[in-house]
């Protein structure tokens, strides 16, 4: 058994478990949608009544509910902080997991290069992660065709799939990093969390403004809009500040590795 | 022949807390090198520095002649290492653990571990996590060896394993000094370094007191000696005794020396009862502590 596939193994239990979270979100929320879409103008006329901080916080804003897509957007953004919140998990596990089960002795005395090892099991972090996506794509299909619509969403599905992959992929970066610079795992992890939590903070202040600016740098939440994924563009510009961003995270995530003590924690 | 293990100036600070501080080694290939300390001495730490898993803060340390941290992967395909405590994945069996320890290794490693198996009558098939903590020892120790290594490292080995288990131990770790492996061997427990090393370092406080032929520590080895005497013993003094303590009738002391010397003494003195045995090792470390002081 070599090590990535042993890295596989390991991480299937805690794919399932998270795939079945998402598999019950999606299949449950997409079957309120007809709901919605039932007493729409009742819900949007609801939903006019709140404060717009309220509105901004659910992640309604400038989004129709009582259409499909709408409702799909404003659900797809609840699945975003999920697959953060995954992505970042699995950043920063595959940094620090020896060293939390004290397997790091027995693995890292063995002839292979610290980076040989961590590329490997973030490699194996990342299958699962984009399998994650995927399934985001087919659970969307799955619960919309019970829906019986007369339009085909497929590349609504893809284009948030694919911007669900990209804003992960940022975490999932991010989480390794922190875990790979902090002696005690569960600060890594903690800080991996936290930046998820701070991001969509400022993800909601973005949709505050008028004119947000660059806060949505900050955000990789905000790199993907609603309304602009709604109007058939995943902007290419973001996925590959995506791609640069993670390139960079799991750089240094790789160079302070290679630096730090191993050591149970 | 060259240096299996070779350090000079050895230092690692853990931020401000010692670690260790400029240890030298030179661990001939082939012999079977003690490393003797109390806990927190720095042994693990010497170590696991030597093995890569934590970094040097000074000083320079070589694997038959390659940098520990340059050339740490060509340095670990030649060593094998069994750490005190073995933590393994739960969910293997010991016959999937090894196999995978053994697929880090550019040899089969399938026979080895049948034998290396029965030897320690390891059931193969069985879970990890329903082990005994005797039986993960015994997983440890095969996949230290699997592969027959060049150098095997064995910090605090035999922890865990029952006196039977640990005499199969010793003869195994000796069959492989035959075969031509050099061995490092740390542990507290002065008994079992005498009993398989040639040279023994002995580390205190991060730093090596003494390095000394196994020989040698025999011959100057030390006696612990308390006895109770019928009245008490003004000023008790005996050429060779060291750490002195009195209490009334009661008289203990380290002694160095000809036992017959010793017993000499004894037999002069009012004596209601008297008992000579192995000191502990801390009480021998008293002992360097007290020959510091005095130095300073």
């Amino acid at each position: 058994m070599n090590l990535f596939r042993k890295e596989l193994k390991s991480g299937l239990k805690p794919f399932l478990f998270w795939t079945l979270g998402l598999f019950v979100f999606i299949i449950a929320g997409i079957l309120k949608s007809s709901a919605a879409m039932a007493d729409g103008q009742f819900m949007t006329e609801l939903i006019n009544k709140f404060p717009r901080i309220v509105v901004v916080a659910m992640g309604m804003a400038n989004i129709d509910i009582s259409q499909f897509a709408g409702f799909y957007a404003v659900l797809m953004q609840y699945v975003f902080v999920l697959a953060a919140v995954y992505a970042a998990y699995l950043g920063s596990n595959a940094v620090s997991r020896e060293s939390v089960d004290k397997t790091y002795e027995f693995l890292f005395t063995k002839p292979r290069s610290r980076s040989y090892i961590l590329a490997r099991k973030l490699l194996a972090a990342l299958v699962y992660f984009t399998l994650y996506a995927c399934l985001n794509l087919l659970f969307s299909v799955l619960a919309v065709r019970q829906l019986a619509l007369d339009v085909d969403y497929l590349w609504l599905y893809l284009r948030f799939s694919v911007a669900m992959w990209a804003v992960g992929l940022v975490f999932f970066s991010i989480a390794a990093m922190f875990a790979a610079s902090m002696r005690v795992s569960e600060r890594g992890a903690r800080a991996g969390n936290l930046t998820v939590l701070a991001t969509y903070a400022l993800a909601v202040v973005y949709d505050l403004f008028e004119k947000p600016g660059a806060i949505r740098l900050l955000t990789p939440f905000r790199y993907f809009l609603n309304t602009e994924v709604l109007d058939s563009v995943v902007q290419p510009l973001y996925l590959v500040l995506c791609v640069a961003l993670a390139i960079a995270f799991l750089l240094i995530a790789f160079i302070r590795f290679e630096k730090r003590d191993l050591g149970a924690v | 022949m060259g240096y299996a293990i070779e350090t000079k100036k050895l230092t690692k600070y853990y931020g401000k807390a010692r670690g260790i501080v400029d240890v030298d080694l030179a661990v001939e290939e082939g012999e079977i090198f003690g490393f003797i300390g109390p806990n927190g001495a720095g042994k693990s730490t010497t170590i696991r520095t030597l093995l890569g898993l934590i970094k040097k803060s000074g000083g320079f340390a070589t694997i038959f002649g390659m940098d520990c941290e340059k050339d740490k992967v060509k340095i670990l395909s030649e060593v094998g290492y069994l750490p005190g405590e073995v933590f393994y994945y739960d969910n293997m069996r010991a016959i999937d653990l090894l196999r995978y320890s053994a697929s880090f290794y550019k040899k089969d490693c399938a026979k080895r571990i049948v034998e290396l198996a029965d030897a320690l009558s390891l059931d193969l098939n069985k879970k990890i996590e329903d082990m005994s903590l005797g039986n993960k020892k015994k997983v440890g120790i095969v996949q230290g060896l699997l592969h027959s290594p060049r150098l095997i490292i064995l910090d605090e080995p035999t922890s865990g394993l029952d006196p039977l288990m640990q005499r199969t131990f010793f003869e195994l770790i000796q069959r492989e000094n035959e075969r031509g492996a050099t061995v490092l061997f740390s542990s507290h427990i002065l008994g079992e370094v005498q009993r398989i090393c040639n040279r023994v370092a002995i580390i205190k406080e991060g730093r090596i007191v003494d390095l000394r032929s196994i020989g040698d520590l025999r011959k100057n080895s030390y006696k612990k000696v308390s006895f109770t005497s019928a009245s008490p013993i003004e000023s008790f003094s005996l050429a060779g005794a060291a750490q002195v303590a009195q209490d009334g009738v009661q008289t203990s002391f380290l002694y160095s020396g000809e036992i017959n010397a010793l017993l000499q003494a004894l037999a002069g003195m009012p004596l209601v009862n008297a008992d000579i045995s192995e000191p502990e090792l801390e009480e021998i470390f008293l002992h360097y502590y007290e020959d510091g002081e005095t130095e300073q």
